[in-house]
């Protein structure tokens, strides 16, 4: 393995491990903010019950995401020195404004878990919308400072240094706007999700349960109309794509040939030698609508692109087709159940449970799909068109030393975060029942 | 203004000192009051970090940031030259809030193990961090030569004492507070005699310090700036005077008096470390102005900075009052 296979794979590994928290992180509080204010509202026990519930598996969440957030921001430096040195004045904004938003999602975490008893009732929803307020911005700072890796703006380039910096304009750069946008709604969509999959998988053992049918039924709506959202803001991310990153979404749809009427390629296996989609279904003049809104527009195809330049295409092609399937899938399911569950009839259908159990980890599969697609679909780039990955690593070498003992480290705090959250999950059973 | 940067991470750094630091310290007693058998004094040392652990865990990603932000060039060297002992420091921070969560939520029959790696961890991690600050004070932040992961070429015997200051400090800043914050009078006492004890010994480690600098090559001229120089000579003196306040007020069971000193001690041995630095970010490779990023990147970040105070302070004035008020009255 060479420094920079093991560098790339330490970040990826630590990013797929760190999504996950972030996703609960920007989700988890949004749910149980709507429980809280159910109760304040209808005062409704039960429902304080469950934002209380909640909230403990979140603290569990919350603080390995700190610690895997800890470990991202060290790797900037540790890793990509290069990078950073070059890039971190200009999306010194983001990441600044990100801190902050982080604090004041600690701090309000901290009143919200341990001030029940310390604080007006008022207060305390208060606390909450603060970490569900906080935790949506911070995931959106972050990708804002991704996006400009995907659309680098706010600064000029002068002898392969970045000058004349525009902290703002590198902040609101071309692609923020629509990478914040899917993300976020995928941060909701896929907690929700999950959410509902683990209430569903336990009301099929026990249906009468009413702690997990409110959780369903708190859960659920909010999932299907993220998942409606979600292919609408797909679409848009799609024509932002193919107009900034044509490489990139070229190797997302595995489309080879620069030409009008360009197909979609649905499924299939890119064979990249002979530059062709095999076993792919065909749809006519489909991928220059999608790009571009017209079917007569000219898509640019990889073999126009030297191939050095190319990322490795069969993985971003399914990757994408991926978590597009997975996306019409969840818009789907979540909309005809959250449809059964208002007319009252889904706590008790076990194939509609067990197929909303089936498909909890969908969203988070989904996300991380989506994030192969932005991340290994900018390749060979770090910051697109201007510096390679390879001249951002850092010249430390035995990185895969580091590789191996993060691997560890990750392997351990994944056994506690199951550990700690099946003991939770048990905890809530054994004292709902009595 | 690259000097107005400065002086943020500079408070990063403090306030991180003095309250995620106390967080370590109290990890560090829990730690030896397990290994002593005193199940009391452990507990009270790991009921003080919880509500506002998280909290306090920021400022070192705050730090971060703002010299990533205001330094680039000194941030990308300094993660190349210390990588092997900010690696470990990392190892450090990642084990403690693994064991943290397994402490706090996990319950069963591990928990005595999860507790004893999270001792061992506030001890590494503020040793690293001291063995950074140590050799960068050196200048061997701005060695040319290979990068030093796995090596340790950073390790010489004022590092590491620089690194056993730190845990000391630490240890010393928990036990001080929790003289306040504890309920049981017989767990009191115990942490009035262990805040004692942390302080003679932060004390003997200063004095052996100066003493190894000066037997450590490319020392003395640094040396020269930590105590010679009329600015840190007064911080010195008054670390000094801070830290026999402290052992003054503890023998004398004046508590919340201890806690200002103690508090006065931390704030003057980092002014001292600051002071003689000044003006340099990393002694011999950047100074402040060479290191500073154009001023259009600082006017922003001190901007977000005072915009992002704002909202911050009175949540984290809310979050203390909250808990650690009631728990002080």
């Amino acid at each position: 393995m060479t420094d920079l296979l093991a560098a790339r794979s330490l970040m990826a590994m630590s990013l797929a491990f760190h999504i996950v928290f972030a996703i609960a992180g920007m989700g988890m509080p949004v749910l149980m903010a709507a429980a809280e204010w159910r109760w304040l509202r209808h005062g409704d026990e039960l429902a304080r019950e469950l934002a209380v519930r909640w909230s403990r598996g979140v603290a569990i969440l919350f603080a390995i995401g700190a610690v895997s957030g800890t470990i991202l921001s060290f790797e900037l430096g540790l890793l990509w020195p290069e990078f950073m040195r070059h890039a971190g004045p200009v999306i010194g904004m983001p990441f600044s404004l990100e801190g902050f938003a982080f604090f004041v999602e600690a701090i309000c975490i901290g009143i919200y878990l341990y001030g029940w008893e310390r604080t007006s009732a008022r207060a305390h929803w208060w606390a909450g919308i603060g970490v569900a307020v906080s935790g949506l911005l911070s995931g959106a700072f972050v990708v804002c400072a991704n996006a400009w890796m995907n659309a680098p703006a706010g600064f000029d380039l002068v002898d392969g240094r970045f000058v004349n910096v525009r902290p703002l304009e590198a902040m609101f750069n071309p692609m923020a706007g629509q990478q914040v946008l899917h993300m976020t709604i995928a941060a909701i969509l896929a907690l929700s999700g999950a959410v509902a999959g683990i209430h569903a998988w336990r009301l099929m053992r026990d249906p009468e349960n009413e702690l997990h049918r409110l959780a369903l039924r708190i859960a659920l709506p909010v999932a299907a109309i993220a998942a409606v959202l979600q292919p609408l803001s797909g679409d848009y991310s799609a024509k932002v794509v193919a107009r900034q990153q044509p490489v990139k979404f070229a190797a997302m749809e595995a489309h080879f040939e620069t030409r009008a009427e360009a197909p979609l390629h649905l499924g299939g296996w890119p064979d990249v030698d002979a530059q062709v989609v095999r076993g792919a279904i065909e749809v006519p003049g489909m991928l220059s609508v999608l790009a571009f809104g017209d079917p007569s527009a000219v898509v640019v195809g990889l073999a126009d692109v030297p191939r050095a330049l190319w990322p490795p295409v069969a993985v971003v092609h399914i990757a994408f087709q991926i978590m597009v399937a997975l996306g019409l899938w969840m818009a789907l399911l979540y909309l005809l159940a959250a449809r059964r569950l208002r007319r009252g009839r889904l706590e008790r259908e076990r194939p509609w449970l067990l197929a909303l159990a089936c498909s909890g980890p969908a969203g988070i599969v989904a996300v991380q799909a989506g994030w192969i697609v932005t991340e290994v679909g900018r390749q060979p780039w770090i910051i697109y068109d201007i510096m390679n990955v390879a001249d951002a690593v850092t010249p430390q070498r035995g990185l895969w030393w580091a590789f191996l003992v993060a691997a560890l480290l990750y392997a351990a705090l994944s056994a506690v975060v199951i550990l700690a959250l099946r003991r939770h999950i048990a905890a809530v059973e054994g004292s709902s029942h009595a | 203004m690259p000097e107005l940067a400065a002086g943020i991470l500079f408070g990063a750094l403090v306030i991180y000192g003095l309250t995620g630091g106390a967080d370590y310290g109290a990890g560090i007693w829990s730690l030896l009051a397990r290994l002593r058998g005193e199940r009391r004094t452990a507990e009270a040392a790991e009921a003080a970090i919880g509500p506002i652990w998280e909290a306090n865990h920021v400022w070192v990603i705050f730090a971060l940031v703002v010299m990533f932000v205001a330094f680039p060039p000194a941030f990308a060297d300094l993660s190349v030259k210390m990588g092997g002992p900010l690696s470990l420091a990392l190892v450090g921070i990642v084990l403690r809030g693994t064991a943290y969560v397994m402490q706090a939520y996990g319950g069963g029959g591990r928990v005595a193990v999860w507790r004893r790696i999270f001792g061992w961890a506030s001890l590494i991690t503020p040793f690293m961090f001291g063995l950074v600050a140590g050799a960068l004070a050196l200048g061997q932040g701005a060695e040319p030569g290979a990068p030093l992961a796995g090596s340790f070429a950073v390790v010489s015997p004022f590092s590491v004492l620089c690194g056993v200051m730190a845990m000391t400090l630490f240890a010393h800043l928990a036990a001080v507070y929790l003289t306040v914050e504890v309920e049981l009078e017989s767990v009191r006492e115990m942490y009035r005699l262990y805040g004692m004890l942390s302080g003679a010994a932060l004390g003997v480690c200063a004095l052996v310090s100066v003493v190894a600098l000066y037997h450590t090559p490319g020392g003395a001229s640094f040396a020269q700036n930590l105590i010679l120089s009329p600015g840190a000579l007064v911080w010195q003196t008054g670390a000094g005077v801070a830290a026999l306040t402290t052992l003054w007020w503890l023998y004398h069971w004046k508590f919340r008096l201890a806690r200002r000193a103690v508090v006065a001690l931390a704030l003057a041995i980092f002014a001292g470390w600051g002071a003689s630095q000044y003006p340099w970010l990393i002694p011999g490779a950047w100074t402040i102005r060479d290191a500073a990023a154009e001023p259009a990147v600082l006017r922003m970040l001190l901007l977000a900075v005072a915009a992002g105070g704002a909202v911050t302070a009175p949540l984290l004035w809310w979050l203390f009052r909250l808990f650690k008020g009631r728990a002080a009255e």
